[in-house]
């Protein structure tokens, strides 16, 4: 394999690609990225702070011509001001970790404060469902809090108002309609608030915003009981997903990531991996992850799930006369899908009976019909208590029913509501208008709604009740059956603000309901009553401290890996489903599939500018939605990347940008939920296009739309176009098979051989720093680059900027496509500073503002940099980020408030004109070897890690000192199937990376 | 690259040139005097409420633990909270205004705002805790505060001389840059 790249000519014969036309027209696509250092804000214009160069250059010149004169005689005044008595628990500079709770997911959380104030939250390691992993949205959440156009006193009628005089009209309004109040909620996990819920004696109605309705209904279709099964991802070797975007947005989706991604890993004793087939229409997170993805139509699904089932009706010996119409054959003939394919999964399922699990999520009409059909082949495979668990620790976490919010709308249109709290839920917004429920709302005498913005509903709401932050009060969570958490607020309430517990709380006396005085009360006396249900002989106070400490409260903690008893399928639901299949309506040219994102999902955090900057994991856009197109559709229409497409159907009727995405299947587009929000979000506001009004009921596909072209063109900010890699070699693959026969199959540089370098070695006597990233566990699903942001104060630069390339993450996920453009395969690669010993970025640097530390990190030191960004230039990963503006606000100014209290006080706020970077968490690092040094032992895995390595689910990222032995990275970067990034440039990077091992047949590697 | 730049542009980049000069020549002026050796020594605001260290850790000899608990503890040095005052001024001294008007403060539960003497840059992060649990006498660095009415700053607190003792062999102290700057 030949090195000798020609630098002014991309490589055409690469096999890995980023985006669709460097794959087709490599050469055209190397002019459109944009130029690292070629933009300038002279050249664009005013700056955006409104100073141009010149007025700045004169204030500077006159500054420095004052401050020479002035002699510096005069210092600024820094005030200091200590507590008047000082928390018991607080040390000024050392952190405080408290666990707790996310109220939706019911996922524990390890909050970290600083003097009271939480700076970062990351899961909490014993809590069993997400063990330590947090998605993208949970690790943002920290900047919700923090976020200046919060809510900040409740509002009667649209005017600012007091909690006194709000409560009181609320309990006189919830007294003089006893019998007609109804409360519309998202799933409340709190079984504090279920149970006072409960005492009200008021109609709870419960709707998720991401629904989960065809789950519950096929389940109590197919088996008798409306429950969210606990899908044992861990235990299932072969996993298929017909539509299940499991390890994006799909039901538990870091649970399962952890699981998922634990099965991927390999080392001397596991020489085995799960295998994944996925069929869909889009390209989802999890066909990304598939090992087997086949395109297919979203309305073709049922029938494929009909042709699947009857092969492992066949291979199980569950044959039944509703399914002797169906074949893989007859499916292949109508959906377009190879035989081979639907036969290949038919048989893996059937080789690992009680080892495997179908998971599904119907798009239109056939999305219960098509649940039925799973939990047919999980009954007929034998996976029923082994991998599907409904019985041991079922999931709470979705109770949604779209038939009662519709039976909720009726009553409200005959007059029969009085009185309406709605929580956790932006029924305006989320809901699409045919649903009549902002018509029927003016019906409703009094509104109370709990928002955190002045947003759509709100906005029609008669009284507005500002909502606490999760991280503000009291509550807890029961996401799965005998599986308890407190959620412990970190800090008080920033505003005048309530949560729905603590309000409900309040407002008992006026309905004449016994309930405690404060939210903590209530939670306690629910513990309580729970320690007295499974017999906890502690005594009541020392459970409750340990049950702050720990977050979890598990009596089944002993079952829960049990065989879960399984229930009998019901053979008529799948005569219904059968049924079903035969009522759909024909394939139109163009079918519309909305889906949600992992950044934006409900909308409900769009105000949040790190989740709007988050690149979407498969296609990397950020900042709004576009329209995904197949490439055969695009070619054949002749649309380009960016034109502004119509979409229109039903008398409804939007505009989005088109993004040519690989993978979809033709005939199909899709676009994302969550965007085109009208709130007072400074950030999120009017950032997209809102889509629900095409949803209908819990269908997400509309089955006919008709497309036009506009003519008109807007970019779409995709950061998979900057920090070309010039088709050098920065990933490798290879298959299950060759990985048994050689363990480091796919790398292709020989034996981590080290070229000669012309530069003295680093010595590295004390710790030195490494980091190892398996590219097989990693599901690319973000959380890492969250986190990073949030640790190290890495600030969103709004779209503009990122269509310039400017972007800020220290920390990106860069995706790689390999193979054809209708179905390719895709490698995610976390990529950071790759703290190098021979750092190219060192050498170039005018100023020594980057040099390299005695621990192997690249230290980068702003005070020094003057900006010349030829350490930029000089890097090989392209993972330096200049600062173009002053990003986190005017230096001469304050912070709006409470922006200020979201930084980590451990991590410089850089300002224009330098460089950064990833420090490898160096604040961390130090933090961990002062604690170590002050216990007198050597820092290790446990003192030391980085914030993406606690957020990863996967466990993909191990950080470590590699000079220790005993060290988990230390033995990971011997491993046969590590590499470096880019070996041939020879920077020596202290990150390997392992193979990624696809679990097929290895014939589809060869070269292209 | 050749690029094509209109006059206009070119102008604009020649006077931006000339103004970069300007501003090179004055900044070094101006940083030369700011960065002349001494600077800050002798810095010795007046407090809010006068605290007589010489009286306290002089003559009294209070420990600087005693008020600063949390020096060997955290990378910061605790100002102490005014219930640290109110430990002994429940009973010393309480028809001295100024202990009145530390009273007040507990009692109002206003804290005190005291005037920052020593002040580092917002990239320098030191770390008290380190230096204390070496063995570095807080004198080292704040200097006879026992013999202070009114605290000063002895020391220059630049990096030259962070990096003074950083150097010197016995105290095997790290030079790495991230060790005070992230």
């Amino acid at each position: 394999m030949s090195h000798e790249h020609n630098e002014n000519k991309p490589v055409t014969n690469q096999r890995f690609w980023m985006t669709l036309d460097q794959k087709e027209a490599p050469e055209a696509f190397a002019k459109t990225i944009p130029g690292e250092f070629t933009s300038s804000p002279i050249r664009e214009g005013l700056e955006k702070d409104g100073l141009d160069r010149r007025d700045f250059l004169k204030v500077m010149g006159a500054s420095a011509m004052m401050a020479s004169l002035a002699g510096c005689t005069r210092r600024p005044v820094h005030k200091i001001v200590p507590y008047v008595t000082n928390p018991e628990e607080i040390i000024p500079g050392v952190p405080n970790f408290y666990a707790s709770a996310c109220p939706q997911t019911g996922y524990g959380l390890v909050l970290r404060t600083r003097e009271g104030r939480p700076i970062k939250v990351d899961g909490n390691s014993d809590h069993p469902m997400n063990r330590g992993g947090l998605g993208a949205r949970g690790q943002a959440a920290v900047h919700d809090l923090y976020d200046p156009d919060r809510l900040r006193a409740p509002k009667i009628g649209g005017v600012d108002s007091d909690w006194k005089t709000f409560d009181a009209a609320v309990g006189q309004a919830l007294a003089s309609s006893k019998g007609s109040t109804y409360l519309l909620t998202s799933s409340i996990l709190s079984p504090t608030t279920l149970a006072l819920i409960n005492k009200y004696n008021v109609k709870h109605v419960m709707v998720d915003s991401i629904a989960m309705n065809n789950v519950l209904d096929g389940q109590a279709q197919s088996y008798g009981s409306r429950v969210f099964p606990r899908f044992r991802l861990d235990r299932a070797d072969v996993i298929v997903s017909i539509g299940a975007d499991f390890l994006g947005t799909w039901g538990s989706v870091v649970e399962y990531e952890g699981q998922f991604s634990a099965a991927r890993k390999l080392n001397e004793k596991k020489n085995t991996l799960n295998k994944l087939f996925v069929f869909e229409g889009e390209m989802s997170l999890t066909g990304q992850n598939a090992d087997e993805r086949t395109a297919v139509h979203p309305a073709d699904q049922m029938i494929l799930g009909l042709g699947l089932a009857a092969e492992v009706a066949r291979l199980t010996g569950h044959s039944s006369a509703e399914l002797s119409g169906f074949s893989a054959a007859m499916a292949a003939e109508k959906t377009g899908v190879p035989a081979e394919k639907i036969h290949a999964a038919a048989e893996a399922l059937a080789k690992a009976k009680g080892r495997s699990l179908v998971l599904a999520d119907g798009k239109g009409k056939d999305g219960v019909a098509l649940q039925v059909l799973a939990n047919f082949m999980n009954s007929s495979l034998g996976n029923e208590g082994e991998t599907v668990d409904a019985s041991i620790a079922p999931s709470n976490q979705f109770r949604g029913s779209n038939a009662e919010l519709v039976k909720l709308i009726a009553a409200m249109n005959a007059g029969t509501v009085k009185t309406l709290i709605i929580q956790g839920f932006n029924p305006v917004y989320v809901l699409p208008e045919k649903m009549g429920f902002k018509a029927a709302l003016a019906k409703v005498a009094n509104v109370v709604y709990f928002a955190s913005h002045a947003n759509e509903t709100s906005a029609v709401a008669k009284f507005v009740a500002a909502e606490s932050h999760s991280f503000e009060d009291w509550s807890d969570v029961n996401p799965q059956k005998d599986l308890y958490s407190v959620v412990q607020p970190t800090i008080q309430p920033l505003w005048k603000t309530k949560s729905l517990l603590g309000a409900l709380l309040d407002w008992a006396p006026a309905v004449g309901v016994k309930a405690p005085a404060n939210t903590n009360d209530a939670v306690k006396a629910t513990f309580q009553e729970l320690t007295k249900k499974h017999g906890v002989s502690q005594k009541f106070q020392d459970f409750w401290d340990d049950l702050l400490m720990s977050g979890v409260f598990a009596p089944g903690a002993k079952a829960r890996d049990n065989k879960a008893s399984a229930r009998s399928f019901k053979g008529e639901a799948l005569k219904a489903a059968v049924a079903v299949a035969k009522t759909l309506p024909a394939k139109a040219p163009f079918s519309l599939l909305l889906t949600s994102s992992i950044a934006m999902a409900d909308g409900s955090q769009a105000n949040n500018a790190l989740l709007q900057e988050l690149p979407d994991p498969v296609s990397k856009n950020v900042w709004g939605n576009y329209l995904a197109v197949s490439s055969i559709d695009a070619k054949a229409k002749g649309w380009e990347e960016g034109d502004v497409l119509a979409v229109e159907a039903d008398g409804n009727r939007f505009e989005l940008p088109l993004y040519i995405q690989p993978g979809m299947k033709a005939g199909v587009v899709a676009a994302h939920l969550g965007y085109g929000r009208v709130f007072n979000g400074r950030n999120g506001n009017g950032v997209g296009v809102r889509l629900a009004n095409f949803l209908a009921g819990d269908q997400t596909l509309v089955s006919d739309v008709k497309i036009t072209k506009t003519g008109a063109k807007s970019p779409v900010a995709c950061t998979q176009r900057h920090h070309s890699l010039e088709g050098r070699d920065i990933i490798f693959d290879t298959t299950l098979e060759e990985y048994k026969k050689n363990p480091s199959a796919g790398v292709e540089h020989s034996d981590n051989e080290v070229p000669p370098t012309i530069w003295s070695e680093h010595e590295y006597l004390g710790y030195k720093w490494g980091m190892v990233i398996d590219l097989n566990a990693c599901t690319g699903c973000s959380a890492c680059v969250i986190a990073c942001s949030v640790e190290n104060n890495v600030p969103a630069v709004g779209k503009d900027q990122v269509l310039k390339g400017r972007e800020m993450h220290w920390l990106r996920l860069d995706r790689y496509y390999s193979g054809e453009a209708e179905n390719p395969e895709t490698t995610s690669q976390a990529m950071l500073c790759q703290h190098c010993d021979n750092a190219p970025c060192e050498t170039v640097c005018p100023v020594l503002a980057t040099v390299h530390s005695s621990e192997g990190l690249n230290q980068m030191i702003y005070n020094r940099c003057v900006g010349t960004k030829y350490c930029s230039n000089n890097c090989p990963y392209k993972v330096r980020r200049f600062n173009w503006y002053n990003n986190n606000g005017d230096m001469n100014s304050l912070m709006e408030h409470p922006l200020a209290l979201s930084k980590n006080p451990e991590v410089t706020l850089r300002s224009r004109g330098v460089m950064e970077k990833c420090t490898f968490c160096v604040q961390r690092i130090e933090y961990g070897k002062s604690e170590a040094k002050t216990a007198g032992r050597r820092a290790n895995d446990e003192d030391v890690k980085t914030a993406c390595q606690e957020a990863c689910a996967a466990d993909a990222i191990v950080f470590g000192d590699v000079n220790n032995p005993e060290s988990k990275v230390s033995k990971l970067k011997n491993s046969p199937r590590g590499f470096l990034s880019l070996n041939e440039v020879n920077a020596r990077p202290a990150v390997t990376y392992l193979t990624k091992v696809r679990n097929r047949a290895p014939e589809k590697t060869e070269k292209a | 690259m050749a690029e094509h730049r209109n006059s206009q542009e070119q102008k604009k980049e020649k006077k931006i040139i000339v103004a970069s000069f300007v501003l090179t020549v004055l900044t070094i002026v101006a940083f030369g005097i700011f960065l002349m050796p001494g600077r800050g020594i002798g810095y010795s605001p007046k407090q809010p409420i006068p605290f007589p260290h010489d009286l306290h850790a002089g003559k009294r000899k209070i420990q600087c633990l005693y008020c600063h608990s949390n020096v060997d503890k955290s990378s910061f040095s605790n100002i102490p909270s005014t219930a640290v005052c109110m430990n002994c001024h429940r009973v010393v001294k309480t028809d001295s205004p100024l202990i009145q008007q530390v009273a007040k403060s507990y009692e109002t539960n206003t804290p005190i705002q005291w005037v920052q003497v020593h002040v580092l840059p917002d990239f320098v992060y030191f770390n008290h805790q380190r230096h204390i649990q070496k063995g570095v006498s807080c004198d080292t660095c704040h200097g006879n505060v026992a013999n202070m009415a009114q605290v000063e700053q002895v020391s220059s607190l630049s990096m030259g001389w962070c990096v003074n003792c950083h150097r010197q062999p016995q105290y095997q102290a790290p030079l790495n840059c991230n060790t005070c700057h992230r």
